[in-house]
């Protein structure tokens, strides 16, 4: 979502059309669109390298990976700490020696915003993990378990849904207390359901293949079944929803920041810069522009690599909508 | 249609039930004695121990969910430990800005959605092409509280067209609104577009066409109309987004609404009204989705006949 924010297109509406189909039976297997298509070889690599070849697409990867490696070597980069003050300079317009200029407390924005960088990516990366360990597991069961096992999921699920994403992390953040690795989770629990509805969606329309039909009636363990022939497909579709959806986490993670919920200070965070930087919008228009920035340029490159592979797979037209 | 109404409902209870359990439990998820967590550091053991008694919290779980639950039902969320106001009438008191907020901004988004979205899909000129590609990416990776600065330092400091802070009525909801409105609209852009060229190659359109209908009431009465469905799923689904993205965007203008009357009770560690606000907001999300599959089955016969 974020929520918000938080749930971006593929994010809240695929997850629910998810659960539709657990009334209407036999949902389009997501990962059907190679076979679709033709018979032909690697159609997945040579529409990857296509799509990727596109402006939009190469863009986006070309600004993901720069920003990475930013964030990367972010204490390298530049030669201020994030953390000191600088009494001498307050509020500098940005100059040779403070080249995004300097906030309230004299610190060096270039440096806050580079580690604010390191956070989000940080926070982004790791709740969607925390959400895929969680989530896949549970859409697996639920696609290839017997029906009271999957309603009883669903349901599970459906109620995680009930709250509007950010909300769901704000009562989180409640509990827990604000902080980074707390906003992980509150984050991860929000975004459970994309991932386990998505997997759950693939898997059932996946087990009524003839080749899992076939190692069943070979003897293979469910087990074997689930880990070796069911999760290799449901790689693709996750591999789209999981891209576009760090973009959403990071958004979210930094709209915690923003409430003063986030990560705390001194830690940088991009979210919080803008809210301290909302009382000097006239003064010093660097303090909320460059981190302002840096959020919407990370967000946007992970989207537009989404948009790409979703394009690649087909996902949107399959597991989306119908 | 009357048993699948029920059969619905029966499940939206169940979804209800859950989410009242979730915020129920909340409170007792935290660590240490909730009593304790109710009343902070300076509680003395006398204070702990009535608000024990008071809450029911001495008695066994499954008693003090019933409890909570028919309180609630009543309307009755407990009171705020800061203010000693009940926590239903705080959250009537900024429930409407709120509400208002959403509102503009789902019609708001939605307008400027279905106008972008059906732009995409029948022109052929070059450079609307290209702008209509990247309005909905830009939507979706601008925060909205960053957009919402932008906003207020354009048209609020720069400009002085409207008050920058603070609810005063419809001219302070403008801003707000387009900050809010802005990912969802983008949202919407998108599905009406790929909605659109779908209906744009259906039999139908093509039979009307065929006839001599011309383009412009194709477009509008035949395709759009086919259009408009998977939209008001769309639209329906972002409502929950929205009401949790207000949140975010009353605090960027200080709008007195649900979203700062929560993120002020989690700062000062008032939980009933944390708890308050999670349950109204659960609730209404709920609820409109499940009056939106309703109206869903009304635009779409197919969907009421399978």
């Amino acid at each position: 979502m974020t929520e918000a924010a938080i749930t971006t297109v593929p994010g809240p509406d695929a997850p629910r059309n998810g659960l539709a189909e657990a009334t209407t039976p036999a949902p389009a297997p997501a990962d059907k669109g190679p076979t679709n298509k033709g018979p032909s070889g690697n159609r997945t690599g040579r529409a990857l390298r296509r799509r990727f070849s596109r402006p939009g697409a190469a863009l986006g990867l070309g600004l993901l990976f720069a920003l990475i490696v930013i964030a990367l070597f972010a204490p390298a980069l530049q030669r201020h700490d994030p953390t000191t003050i600088h009494y001498r300079a307050l509020q500098v317009a940005p100059s040779a020696e403070f080249w995004f200029g300097t906030d309230d407390l004299g610190r060096s924005v270039l440096a806050r915003v580079l580690h604010g960088l390191r956070t989000s990516l940080l926070i982004g990366t790791a709740s969607v993990a925390l959400a895929l360990v969680i989530g896949v597991p549970l859409g697996l069961l639920a696609g290839y378990g017997g029906r009271r096992l999957d309603g009883f999921i669903l349901r599970f699920l459906e109620i995680d849904l009930a709250f509007p994403s950010i909300l769901l992390a704000i009562a989180i953040v409640a509990v827990l207390g604000p902080g980074t690795m707390n906003t992980v989770y509150a984050i991860a629990a929000s975004t459970v359901p994309i991932y386990a509805l998505t997997v759950r969606s693939t898997t059932r329309a996946l087990a009524q293949r003839e080749y899992v039909q076939a190692a069943r009636a070979l003897g293979a363990s469910d087990l074997r079944i689930l880990a070796v022939h069911l999760l290799p497909g449901v790689v693709p579709p996750l591999l789209v929803i999981t891209t576009v959806n760090i973009g959403a986490a990071v958004l979210a993670a930094a709209g915690l920041g923003y409430l003063g919920l986030g990560a705390q200070p001194p830690t940088p965070e991009l979210g919080t810069m803008l809210s301290e930087a909302r009382a000097y919008l006239r003064q010093a228009w660097w303090m909320s522009v460059f981190p302002g920035l840096a959020i919407t340029t990370l967000v946007l490159s992970m989207n537009l690599v989404g948009d790409a592979l979703g394009d690649v797979y087909d996902v949107r037209a399959s597991s989306g909508r119908n | 249609m009357a048993s699948q109404f029920y059969g619905r409902a029966l499940a939206l209870l169940t979804v209800l039930l859950g989410v009242s359990l979730a915020t129920f439990l909340m409170v007792h998820a935290v660590p240490g004695d909730p009593a304790f967590a109710l009343l902070g550091d300076q509680a003395t053991a006398e204070d702990i121990a009535r608000v024990r008694r008071d809450l029911g919290l001495d008695r066994p779980l499954p008693e003090q969910y019933a409890r909570y639950v028919i309180r609630a039902v009543q309307g009755d969320l407990g009171t705020s430990i800061r203010t000693g106001q009940p926590v239903i009438q705080a959250i009537g008191q900024r429930f409407s800005s709120t509400i208002y907020l959403t509102l503009a901004a789902i019609f708001l988004s939605t307008i400027t959605g279905l106008a972008v979205g059906i732009v995409a899909a029948v022109s052929r000129n070059r450079f609307v092409e290209f702008f209509i590609s990247v309005f909905p990416l830009v939507g979706l990776s601008l925060p909205t509280f960053w957009s919402g600065l932008l906003l207020i330092t354009l048209f609020g400091l720069v400009l002085k067209w409207v008050p920058v802070v603070g609810d005063a009525g419809l001219r302070s909801l403008v801003l707000p609104a387009i900050a809010l409105a802005l990912p969802t609209s983008a949202v919407v852009a998108r599905m009406t577009r790929t909605t659109m060229l779908a209906t744009l190659g259906e039999e139908f359109v093509r039979t009307a066409r065929a006839k001599g209908v011309p383009r412009h009431l194709v477009i509008y009465k035949h395709a759009l109309k086919a259009a408009l469905i998977p939209v008001v799923t769309v639209v329906s689904l972002q409502f929950g987004a929205l009401l949790g993205g207000a949140i975010v965007v009353e605090s960027v203008f200080a709008r007195p609404g649900l979203g700062r009357l929560a993120v002020e009770a989690i700062l000062a560690r008032d939980f009933p009204v944390v708890q308050g606000v999670v349950l109204v907001s659960a609730v209404v999300f709920v609820l409109v989705n499940f009056a939106a599959e309703f109206l869903y089955s009304a635009l779409d016969p197919r969907i009421s006949k399978s």
